[in-house]
């Protein structure tokens, strides 16, 4: 390295410590054996999928046309998608060559209408995004709902658009194409994805509009062929604390899936579900604007309370779940925690958050700058706890979330369990007595540190564990929610509990009651 | 397209791919990404391998996809929170956490905080050692538009590195102040 004083260099001598930086940085990364076979294999697949897409388009716009006809809502019986189009060799369309829904799939004058409104959208949102395939085009009380996937030309020049797919959803109230106005955005649309990193296709397009009567309708397109699909509109939390989803089946009619939410439910978090399959998230309108969440995110810090004024990205990790589903002027946040993890590199906060129909939430968040061994160097927010408490129990439930959670080669899993709560003094983390082995047992205890975070790292034995280390699966079958972090006051008096693990209204899992499996 | 052609992409794919990993990685900032990264770009210049192996350097073909796949997926995760596997520990270094003069671990931080096309620009400019014109076509953008990138991006550079060094670094003691100290 140079021995340049930093604060003296000049451009050149900047541009000298880059290059040399560049060098080492790019040097230090060992690459995995070249993956010919997979990289070969995978653009065979890819570009047979493409060849039969282009040989069935035509057919696609004559079957959809004829097959979709009037309104939706209302329709009884049950068919299956009436069109002949395969949906290809792995039985799956993607956004790109889904036949269009809805009773407007035929309409030249819909498909002119979205296509104006990407372009409209793509002036202050996107690069140079296009239409590619309309969804779905269809008639919902008091509106017309048109859902469309689009493709960024300038991704691969030379090479024919096959981005990550994105669905976007726009809405006219009025039911005149010229109102169409963007019901989902980009930034949260990313959806149908059929390649990368981030998991296996999506099964379903799903998106939800609220009417000027503030009726919300949900309309789903599945990507596979489906018979009916079940839509759940948020979580419901029992007096008793107690967290439940009820599902409701939608036939599926000429390929899509329409259905009313259940006004009732206090906190939108929708999920769908393709034939019993795993639940998949439900693109909505957000809640609040952007500029709305920053302003709401900054004034929060700034009136934190506790030590320095938290980092807002920190702040707005925790809260930013919460600020897509509820109005700002519907919440309330009382700070519990800010302070650094030790020996983590994080600063954390958490925060009991209250809505006005009585509901609470836990919240925390992490932020971290460095992940030492992996090149990884930006700035990394996660959300680490959001969940519901029972409202009369709300001051004495701590906040709670897991760290580090690995599994070694003999199926041990350890974790670090934190906990925040005003008023503890230590902090004992036990098997509730429901876990296949180690009933009652205390598996950790420790004093609250000096910023009031507790820390107990936790090793559950091979035998104990049933807790799947893939996503996908409901972490009430597995073993560490039924692990429990108690706080105790001075005297060791238990003043609450919680789950380590506790279910939160945003992962994508069909839950149990919550209660009765963190029960003593 | 037939088994030659595969055969003949294959024997590019090794040969390319541990070069195009490390820029991924000047890309991207983590080795898994980057690895992916490489790999879909590779995936999509499969389809056009025969034009592409004419040129003289194929991998600048990837490596335009490489950018732009990047600038893509960056757009697309823009505002989400990343979630990882484990929370790291480490140890802080003197003064705390996020204190740190070591110009190595500064330019990373500043190269990580730096928008993804300025951040390419500079990755295709000092690593790659490009021309303002080779990275305009690459980028799709105007030689001006590199230069005033290229400015930027060393300026926040500059800026980021003279932080730290005025956070850690004593500066040179002053001479004595002779008029407060006969006070």
């Amino acid at each position: 390295m140079s021995a340049h004083r930093p604060g003296t260099l000049d451009t050149t001598a900047v541009e000298r410590l880059l290059r040399e930086h560049l060098d080492r940085r790019a040097n230090a990364a060992t690459p995995s054996l070249p993956p010919v076979a997979d990289v070969t294999g995978r653009a065979r697949r890819r570009e047979r999928r493409q060849l039969l897409v282009a040989g069935l388009a035509v057919v696609t716009v004559v079957g959809c046309s004829a097959a979709v006809a009037g309104p939706w809502l209302g329709r009884a019986e049950v068919s299956l998608p009436a069109t002949s189009t395969d949906p290809g060799p792995d039985n799956r369309w993607t956004v790109h060559d889904v036949p269009t829904r809805g009773d407007l799939a035929g309409s030249a004058q819909w498909r002119s209408a979205a296509r104006d409104a990407v372009r409209r959208i793509s002036k202050t949102q996107l690069d140079s995004a296009t239409m590619d395939n309309v969804l779905f085009a269809g008639h919902l009380p008091q509106g017309v709902l048109v859902v469309v996937s689009i493709t960024d030309s300038r991704v691969d020049p030379g090479i024919p658009a096959d981005v990550e797919p994105t669905a976007l959803g726009f809405w006219s109230r009025t039911g005149r194409p010229a109102d169409l106005t963007p019901v989902v955005t980009t930034q949260m649309a990313q959806t149908g994805r059929t390649m990368g990193s981030e998991g296996t296709p999506d099964d379903v397009v799903a998106m939800t509009v609220t009417a000027a009567d503030g009726a919300t309708y949900f309309a789903a397109v599945p990507l596979v062929p489906a018979r009916s699909v079940a839509v759940s509109p948020g979580p419901v939390v029992g007096r008793d604390g107690s967290v439940r989803r009820s599902w409701q089946e939608v036939p599926v009619t000429d390929g899509a899936a329409v259905a009313t939410l259940d006004p009732h439910v206090p906190i939108h978090v929708p999920l769908v579900k393709v034939d019993g399959g795993r639940p998949w998230p439900v693109r909505r309108a957000p809640a609040n604007s952007l500029a709305e969440i920053e302003a709401f995110v900054g004034e929060t810090a700034q009136s934190w309370g506790i030590g320095p004024v938290p980092d807002e990205s920190v702040v707005g990790a925790a809260l930013y779940p919460l600020l897509q589903a509820v109005p700002v002027d519907r919440l309330t946040v009382e700070p519990v925690f800010h302070g650094r993890e030790l020996p983590s590199t994080s600063d954390a906060v958490a925060a009991r958050v209250r809505l006005d129909d009585g509901s609470v939430l836990n919240v925390a968040a992490l932020i971290f700058d460095d992940i030492a061994g992996t090149g990884r160097t930006q700035a990394v927010t996660t959300s680490a706890a959001a969940f519901p408490v029972p409202a009369a129990e709300a001051a004495t439930t701590p906040v709670a979330w897991l760290d580090d959670v690995s599994q070694d080669s003999a199926g041990v899993v350890r974790a670090r369990a934190r906990m925040a709560l005003p008023g503890a003094a230590r902090m004992e983390v036990r098997d509730t007595g429901s876990t296949p082995c180690a009933k009652s047992r205390l598996l950790g205890s420790a004093a609250v540190d000096a910023n009031g975070l507790g820390t107990v790292v936790v090793d559950v034995p091979a035998a104990c564990n049933t807790t799947p280390v893939t996503n996908g699966e409901s972490p009430l079958a597995g073993t560490l929610p039924q692990i429990v972090t108690v706080a105790l006051d001075e005297k060791g008096t238990e003043i609450g509990r919680t789950s380590v693990q506790p279910w939160s209204p945003y992962d994508l899992v069909d839950t149990a009651d919550l209660r009765a499996a963190t029960a003593p | 397209m037939g088994v030659g052609h595969d055969e003949d992409f294959g024997a590019f794919v090794a040969r390319a791919w541990p070069g195009l990993v490390r820029t991924a990685v000047l890309l991207t900032g983590d080795l898994t990404r980057a690895e992916d990264l490489a790999q879909e770009a590779l995936v999509r210049t499969h389809r056009w391998w025969r034009s592409v192996r004419r040129q003289d350097a194929p991998e600048a073909y990837v490596r335009v996809a490489m950018v732009n796949l990047q600038r893509s997926w960056w757009r697309r995760r823009a505002g989400r929170e990343v979630l990882v596997d484990a929370v790291p520990d480490r140890a802080a270094p003197p003064g705390g956490f996020g204190t740190t003069s070591d110009p190595d671990e500064v330019l990373a931080g500043a190269l990580a905080t730096l928008p993804a096309r300025m951040r390419a620009t500079l990755v295709l400019r000092f690593y790659e050692d490009l021309s303002e014109r080779q990275v305009a076509d690459a980028l799709g953008c105007a030689v001006g538009t590199v230069k005033s990138q290229t400015s930027r991006g060393l300026e926040q550079l500059r800026s980021a590195l003279a932080a730290a060094s005025h956070e850690r670094i004593p500066e040179p003691a002053e001479p004595a102040d002779t008029t407060r100290s006969t006070r």
